[in-house]
């Protein structure tokens, strides 16, 4: 399945992009400290970057950690059971657990964060004071990865299933 | 059906799932919609995204991924390997100096890093086959990396403290001070308890042999110890100094040191793009899988506080038995929600635990006159042991996924039996003695 694949791939390359702001995360933070407690002159927009690239960063690293397997889960019992349980278990959850999930929270992030958009709302953090629309769109971003490899998820692992066999 | 069943239920179908092997986060999230919708409607959902928004905009979560990748750079130089070697020379004379070793370099990494996996994948891999091969019970080994490796619950900077501190909005900063003095009491129990093992019986941890130690050179082990222990003890001071005495914010400590640890494995010659690639995957994994337990956890939490759940467990905890006397009640109470914790622990991970019992507990031991900070501690103690006690027992998993075949999981389980009991013997000693967790703060702040 060409698809599958393509989908596998736009999700590894989301955790190869965004690990990388890790990069600003540290500098953004050591510049502003460095530049207060030597020269007493910290700046007004370090402390909304910091925050922002840190929640950018764990909100999309979730279609990574998804295809990647990181979501954690207590396999000691269902390891046990017979292959063809354990894949049908696997789709199960993605269907009923993950997607509505997704998808309910997609339905809301999307207008909340249009409605952000519409009023050009700031945050009230720092006299910086940033538009707070962008990150609030990371939010239905992130979900909107993470919704389209929980689908690639679930179909490669119904065909596995349905055929009888691990990959 | 009342509200409060219905928050019972949620609990009981959470244990359920995770009990068929779902991923803990979306079992959380999913049962926190499906009851919120049913027992109060589609009102609760625009909450969700409210608490979502809630762990993205936050002061101090930025350091969860910042601490976790200083740990992942800091274990790329290499440091924990040249450091097991030297103290394996100068320790390895004495009965069961290679637990003794991995105790103490474990403490370390500890105060490294937050997460558990790092510095366990680590002593499983080389600790682990070292001991094996000079005749150390498997029990002893594989016990002592895992009691070690959970020290990084409770030794700041500790991950589970910083997200103790945003849901309990105590401050993290006093938290790192006050778990302090008895994450290092737990680590000299596990460095005593190793001790008179091996006196008792020598086969546990057999001193290293004439030869070997004739092979050994001291003023060697001296200088790599001074090499490679000085720069990172001096870095874990910095960072953890700077927060305890107020001079930054927990964040700005974690970047720095984060910064710090590059500059260290630039100096030891151990930094390239392919490591640097490394650690940062890893810190994304780890962290997104941390904060997407944490966004299903809230979500269960707000519908459980909705349904009026946590109101119905605290008054199954205050409402104490007949035969135990008043001057004994809170003290009861105290047993039980520890218990409650200790179970939970078997079966979900801690941040479940901590954003289903922080809201639950904290009335309660506020109105019985209890220190929160003390109480934080205490909680801290309990979840180490829900790192080591099946079925759900992640550290376990990590050790097992790197253990030489030989060592079985049942060798894992019954290593980790003493350990629990040890760390029992601390909990009680942290409860009975309060000054332990709140002299240090005390004289801080």
């Amino acid at each position: 399945m060409k698809a599958l694949e393509i989908i596998d791939n736009i999700s590894r390359w989301s955790g190869k992009i965004v690990m990388l702001l890790i990069i600003p995360m540290i500098l953004v933070t050591v510049y502003d400290v460095t530049l207060r407690y030597i020269f007493r002159s910290p700046t007004a927009w370090a402390y909304e970057i910091s925050w922002m690239t840190y929640a950018a960063f764990f909100i999309l690293g979730g279609a990574y950690t998804l295809v990647e397997e990181g979501h954690i889960s207590v396999d000691i019992f269902s390891r046990k059971f017979p292959d063809r349980i354990q894949l049908y278990l696997k789709a199960i959850f993605l269907l009923i657990l993950l997607l509505p999930f997704v998808f309910i929270i997609l339905r809301y992030a999307i207008p909340w964060a249009l409605h952000s958009t519409m009023i050009m709302e700031r945050t009230e953090h720092t006299l910086w004071r940033p538009y707070s629309f962008p990150i609030k769109w990371t939010l239905s971003l992130g979900f909107f990865l993470l919704a389209l490899q929980g689908i690639a998820s679930f179909i490669r692992v119904s065909i596995q299933a349905i055929k009888g066999k691990m990959s | 059906m009342t509200a409060e069943l219905l928050g019972m239920l949620m609990i009981i179908a959470l244990f359920g799932l995770v009990m068929l092997g779902a991923p803990i986060a979306f079992s959380l999230a999913f049962l926190g919609l499906l009851f919120g919708v049913i027992g109060i409607g589609p009102s609760i959902l625009p909450l969700f995204i409210n608490r979502i928004y809630g762990l993205m905009n936050n002061q101090v979560l930025p350091a969860i991924p910042l601490f976790i990748f200083m740990g992942f750079i800091l274990e790329s130089c290499g440091v924990t390997e040249k450091l097991y070697d030297s103290l394996h020379g100068l320790l390895g004379p004495i009965r069961g100096g290679l637990a003794l070793a991995t105790i103490v370099i474990s403490t370390m990494f500890a105060a490294c890093t937050g997460v558990i996996a790092a510095s366990l994948v680590t002593m499983g891999v080389i600790g682990l086959p070292g001991m094996l091969k000079r005749g150390y019970n498997k029990e002893l080994a594989t016990g002592s990396i895992l009691a070690g490796g959970t020290l990084g619950v409770i030794i700041p900077p500790s991950i589970v403290i910083i997200l103790y501190g945003t849901i309990s909005t105590l401050s993290v900063a006093k938290l790192f001070a006050a778990a302090m003095i008895p994450g290092f009491i737990l680590s000299a129990i596990y460095f005593i308890y190793i001790i008179i093992r091996c006196l008792i019986d020598p086969n546990y941890g057999p001193a290293m042999s004439a030869e070997e130690r004739a092979s050994k050179n001291t003023i060697q082990i001296l200088k790599d110890v001074f090499i490679y222990a000085f720069p990172t003890i001096l870095l874990i001071l910095l960072v953890l100094g700077s927060i305890i005495f107020g001079i930054v914010a927990i964040t700005e400590a974690a970047a720095v040191g984060a910064f710090g640890s590059i500059l260290l494995a630039v100096a030891y010659r151990k930094f390239s793009w392919q490591s640097f690639k490394k650690a940062a995957l890893v810190t994304l994994k780890t962290t997104s899988m941390v904060l997407y337990i944490a966004i299903g956890a809230s979500m269960l939490s707000v519908t459980l506080i909705r349904l009026g759940g946590t109101e119905f467990l605290a008054n199954l905890i205050v409402n104490v038995p007949s035969f135990v006397p008043d001057a004994l009640a809170k003290w009861f109470m105290i047993g039980e929600m520890m218990f409650i914790i200790f179970i939970m622990g078997m079966f979900i991970d801690w941040i479940g635990i901590l954003f289903i019992i922080i809201p639950m507990f904290t009335p309660i031991i506020l109105s019985l006159g209890f220190s929160p900070i003390w109480f934080a501690v205490i909680v801290n103690i309990n979840l180490q042991m829900a790192f080591l006690t099946p079925p759900f027992a992640y550290s376990m998993f990590f050790l097992k996924s790197v253990a030489p075949k030989e060592v079985t999981m049942s060798d894992i389980y019954r290593g980790s039996f003493p350990f629990v009991g040890l760390q029992i013997i601390g909990l009680i000693i942290a409860i009975a003695v309060p000054k332990l967790s709140l002299w240090l703060p005390s004289i801080l702040f």
